[in-house]
């Protein structure tokens, strides 16, 4: 039975709080032997006197001089303590508060000393913020500021009276008289001990409570409390600790769930002597020791996990070091662990610039403004075996009234089981392997309004059944209705010299865009080899053009109208990849017959990626690829007979920064397209797309009517028309 | 007489030998031994889904996080499967990455672009290149086989108040971005408190401390913390893991292309 105890239970009913320490003595002791009892009067009369001398020195009491973090500052003293004393606990430091006078306003900065080694100051500096210090700032200080004091300098402790059923807690009658006389018999003399902090708490409530826990586990746990500014602080020690078994006996509590906890040092206990005559001359002179300010000492860092912050909790119930129960607050609320995001809306808006080098055959606007608006819903439920997506977008051009439009990218139902999956609704579904461009893909139209180069597309009502094996996935997908390729108006850029009407397109089926098309593929891995096979049997996506002649009165041909046409195709696609190291070596093939001639097409290339290049973190990966279509100069596609060359450079760095260089060369023509496009994460909201387009070695035409019906007569056309289409593009997404 | 002789002699000593290897428990077979009763503590978890934040930090200290969740299912006789899917920042949200690792073989990653609905498969020997632009590498977070190891047994050490093996091991692939690493295990449970990871040039360059260790359905360790810090660049990753849950009766369907690309 620690002595600790039976004192709490003489004092009960006796506690005189804010007395001074003169009265307080007295009840303290109780009957002892006359000695003892004189030379604890005697203590207790002088040495308070001679601490409230040392408590006054010690609240300027000189600190280290040197470089301190400023963790905090705070116009509210107690607040100031109160969090100091709370970062104290989490992050294992000792912290210091000095008031700061910054013009005429009183400040009061929390000081945490930083460590000489590079790596420990990391550490700290995680846990400071792990314990939800935001800004952190260097400074230095002479060590003897006025005001400056330890928030954890607490002189003072007190033997608290936790009279809520403590004498239950003691196991026998109260009123026996004779245990008790044992107990006042028995000499009993204060020695300084080391103990750990298990908890500190602002109601005695708690401390009592978590001292009845570990009572059962330590040889003493003790209750003290300290009168901080007015507040009282209960703090539960256990231990003793033996000093050269600290860190053991800390990592035992830590496996105990005690956890944030520091050692104090120093801590005068009364410890009962088996009847051994107390020296007084001794016993002063430790009790001289005793009552010096015992500071925290730092314990070497530790990593732990902060709790709620006070702010959060009601002030009684924080508990500085306490055993791990709730969940850490540093998530966001928005995700929900481990589950899937539920019913959650995801929205970004993008604002875009784009500014041409010249006004163009078509004599345009040179600065294009235009905004974007793009948003997900997205739920799961039955444990994710069912989703629904929808993803509607807009997008509003500045010039071009065609490019202002509205379309749902997704809006879909997956339905997920063991092997096989269903999947309805208007959908985008991408295949293929290459770079420069996607031959195999077709299920998707272009949207051809959001960028030339074909990597946006329109959303496609489907109804898709995917099987799976050990053979592969298998996918059939059942398109219902065929969206048409839209193109830009005429103040649109880039565009033709010649509009398109797309009211007049001619469809090959009777059924026009309500024809129900078909497609298949499969897809399977072989170790290092990707292999894909699909046939599609429908309505094809690229139009090609019918010139129809507008005439005047006269009969004199005076503008061209371009009709789309859209035949009816069956395409056979194959689609590899060969990982090979570094390399990964790519091909794609398809045989297209209904759009007059049977044709095929290929694309064959590969992708090295260099890790780490010239020792940084970057990465950069190298593309070469060969575009082939067999229908020669004549085919009313980019690559023809083509050689694009990219690089890719990942900096791998926290903003996730891209760019993408790519040279697509025609041999035959030597027409030359270089696209750069770079992008960056700013902050953690914002991204920014950079792209920029010239286009060279183009053919040089009469810039009228004549000149531009020669040019599209021509079977050869290349990129003649898009020669003055160089062109800068800026977009700034943010995203909520 | 049955021990006689040359051949009896030889016969002798085949009885004895094996006796004397028991007291000569060369260094790499106590590495190895470690390593080995390690993963066995490790045995058994069968399926497992974690919330992971991730602080990066630069040598400057501003700050960038990174919000993710976590599945993963163990295999037998291979190395584990998993699917990270990213929660924040909001650009990156839905992506997922797709990872098998083996045993000695490089590890088989997808990645999964949401904007353009591609899965794209990454070349596996970019191992030693940067996660999410974090200082962790993917080989640091790919599951960590015995046999991707060779090992040396170094000393017995006391850190942070364990007892711990301190011992050596030498990535077996030729494209991870270390020579050599040195691993704090501790005996009491074998969990690995703190690695110290040597570059190409066999200087240090990063450490990694795991701490906030937690013990699940009584058997398996997890950190809930853990601190790599490169000591070149003065740049730090902060993981924080939450809301372990195991064997959720996850299958290998849900580790599949299919599942990547539905993954959001």
């Amino acid at each position: 039975m620690s002595g600790a105890r039976l004192r709490g239970a003489r004092l009960r009913g006796a506690r005189l709080k804010g007395q001074p320490d003169l009265i307080r003595s007295v009840y303290k002791y109780g009957p002892q032997p006359n000695g003892l009892r004189l030379c604890k009067a005697v203590r207790d009369l002088i040495f308070p006197v001679l601490l409230g001398c040392l408590f006054s020195m010690s609240a300027e009491c000189a600190e280290e001089p040197g470089n301190y973090l400023v963790v905090g500052s705070y116009e509210d003293e107690l607040r100031a303590t109160e969090t100091g004393e709370r970062l104290s606990g989490e992050a294992g430091v000792e912290v210091l508060m000095l008031p700061v006078d910054v013009s005429g306003q009183i400040y009061y900065r929390l000081l945490v000393r930083l460590f000489t080694d590079e790596y420990d100051q990391a550490r700290l500096k995680s846990q400071l913020r792990y314990a939800g210090v935001g800004d952190m700032w260097n400074t230095s200080i002479t060590g003897s500021e006025p005001g400056l004091r330890s928030v954890f300098a607490v002189i003072d402790y007190e033997d608290v009276d936790l009279d809520l059923g403590l004498d239950v807690d003691i196991g026998f009658d109260i009123d026996s008289t004779s245990a008790l006389a044992e107990s006042f018999l028995q000499p009993t003399r204060l020695v300084k001990k080391n103990f750990l902090t298990a908890g500190s708490f602002r109601d005695a409530e708690q401390a009592e409570e978590l001292y009845q826990e570990l009572s059962a586990d330590y040889e003493q746990v003790l209750v003290k409390s300290a009168n901080v500014n007015g507040v009282d602080y209960y703090r539960v020690l256990v231990g003793p600790v033996d000093e050269s078994s600290e860190e053991a006996f800390k990592a035992a509590a830590r496996d105990r769930g005690i956890v944030n906890a520091w050692i104090l040092r120093d801590v005068a206990v009364e410890v009962i002597e088996p009847s051994v005559a107390v020296d007084a001359g001794s016993d002063f002179r430790e009790e001289l020791h005793n009552i010096t300010p015992s500071k925290t000492r730092m314990t070497s860092p530790d990593i732990s996990r902060s709790q709620a912050s006070p702010e959060d909790k009601e002030p009684a119930t924080y508990n500085a070091a306490k055993l791990r129960k709730e969940p850490s607050p540093f998530f966001l609320n928005e995700i929900q662990p481990t589950g899937e995001n539920n019913g959650r809306w995801r929205t970004d808006f993008a604002g875009e610039f784009r500014a041409f080098d010249k006004p163009g055959i078509n004599d345009l606007d040179r600065n294009h403004g235009s905004i974007s608006f793009q948003s997900e819903y997205y739920k799961t439920w039955n444990d994710g075996d069912d989703i629904f997506a929808f993803v509607p977008f807009a997008r509003w051009d500045e010039h071009d009234d065609e490019r202002t439009h509205l379309d749902i990218r997704e809006l879909t139902w997956v339905h997920v089981a063991d092997s096989w999956e269903v999947r309805t609704g208007i959908r985008k579904v991408f295949w293929g392997v290459t770079e420069s461009q996607h031959l195999v893909d077709i299920i998707n139209q272009t949207d051809n309004l959001e960028n030339p180069d074909g990597e946006e597309k329109l959303g496609q009502p489907m109804i898709n059944l995917s099987l799976l094996g050990s053979w592969g996935v298998l996918d059939f997908y059942v398109l219902a209705g065929f969206r048409e390729r839209s193109f830009p108006g005429i103040d649109g850029r880039p565009r033709l010299p010649f509009l398109v009407d797309e009211d007049a397109a001619i469809f090959e089926s009777a059924a026009e865009e309500w024809r129900t098309d078909f497609a298949i593929r499969w897809v399977q891995t072989f170790g290092e080899l990707e292999l894909g096979l699909s046939h599609f049997s429908g309505t094809t996506r690229e139009p090609r053009f019918d010139l129809q002649l507008v005439t005047n009165s006269m009969g004199m041909p005076v503008d061209v109208v371009l009709v789309p046409v859209y035949e009816v195709i069956e395409q056979t696609g194959v689609d590899a990849q060969y990982f090979v190291g570094d390399w990964a070596w790519k091909l794609e093939a398809i045989s297209r017959g209904g759009q007059q001639e049977r044709y095929s097409a290929a694309t064959f290339g590969f992708e090295k990626t260099i890790v780490g290049v010239f020792g940084s973190r970057a990465d950069l990966g190298v593309i070469a690829e060969y575009l082939y279509d067999d229908r020669g100069e004549g085919a009313p596609v980019i690559g023809e007979d083509d050689v694009a060359l990219g690089l890719r450079y990942a900096f791998n760095n926290v903003s996730d920064t891209t760019a993408l260089l790519v040279g697509l060369y025609d041999i035959d023509s030597h027409e030359l397209v270089t696209t750069l496009e770079a992008s960056s994460r700013l902050g953690a909201n914002w991204k920014i797309i950079v792209e920029a387009s010239i286009f060279s070695n183009g053919k040089t035409m009469q810039e009228n009517f004549r000149g531009f019906l020669a040019v599209l007569a021509n079977p050869e056309t290349g990129l003649d028309f898009f020669q003055d289409e160089d062109f800068l593009k800026i977009e700034l997404i943010r995203y909520f | 007489m049955p021990i006689m002789g040359f051949p009896g002699f030889v016969f002798f000593l085949t009885l004895i030998l094996p006796a004397f290897s028991v007291f000569a428990e060369s260094a790499a077979d106590k590495g190895l031994a470690i390593a080995q009763e390690a993963d066995r503590r490790n045995d058994g978890w069968v399926d497992s889904k974690v919330n992971l934040e991730m602080v990066l930090k630069n040598a400057r200290g501003d700050e960038s996080r990174r919000q993710m969740r976590l599945r993963n299912l163990e295999v037998e006789d291979d190395g584990d499967k998993s699917l990270t899917i990213f929660d924040t920042p909001a650009d990156i949200k839905g992506t997922g990455l797709l990872s098998f690792s083996h045993k000695v073989e490089a590890d088989d990653q997808w990645l999964n672009l949401p904007a353009l609905k591609r899965v794209k498969r990454i070349a596996s020997k970019n191992k030693s290149g940067p996660f999410v632009g974090s200082e962790f590498a993917f080989e640091d977070l790919s599951s960590q086989e015995v046999e991707k190891y060779e090992y040396k047994y170094l000393r017995d050490e006391v850190l942070d108040g364990h007892e711990t093996f301190v011992i050596e091991r030498y990535p077996v692939d030729k494209y991870s971005g270390y020579t050599r690493q040195t691993a704090w295990i501790d005996k009491e449970h074998y969990r690995m408190l703190k690695v110290d990871y040597f570059d190409r040039k066999n200087s240090l360059l990063k450490t990694l401390h795991s701490t906030d260790y937690q013990q699940y359905l009584g058997k398996f360790w997890r950190p809930g913390s853990m601190l790599m810090y490169n000591h070149q660049t003065k740049r730090s990753t902060e993981l924080h893991w939450q809301g372990y849950e195991f064997s959720t009766g996850l299958k290998d369907s849900d580790f599949t292309r299919n599942s990547l690309k539905r993954a959001r």
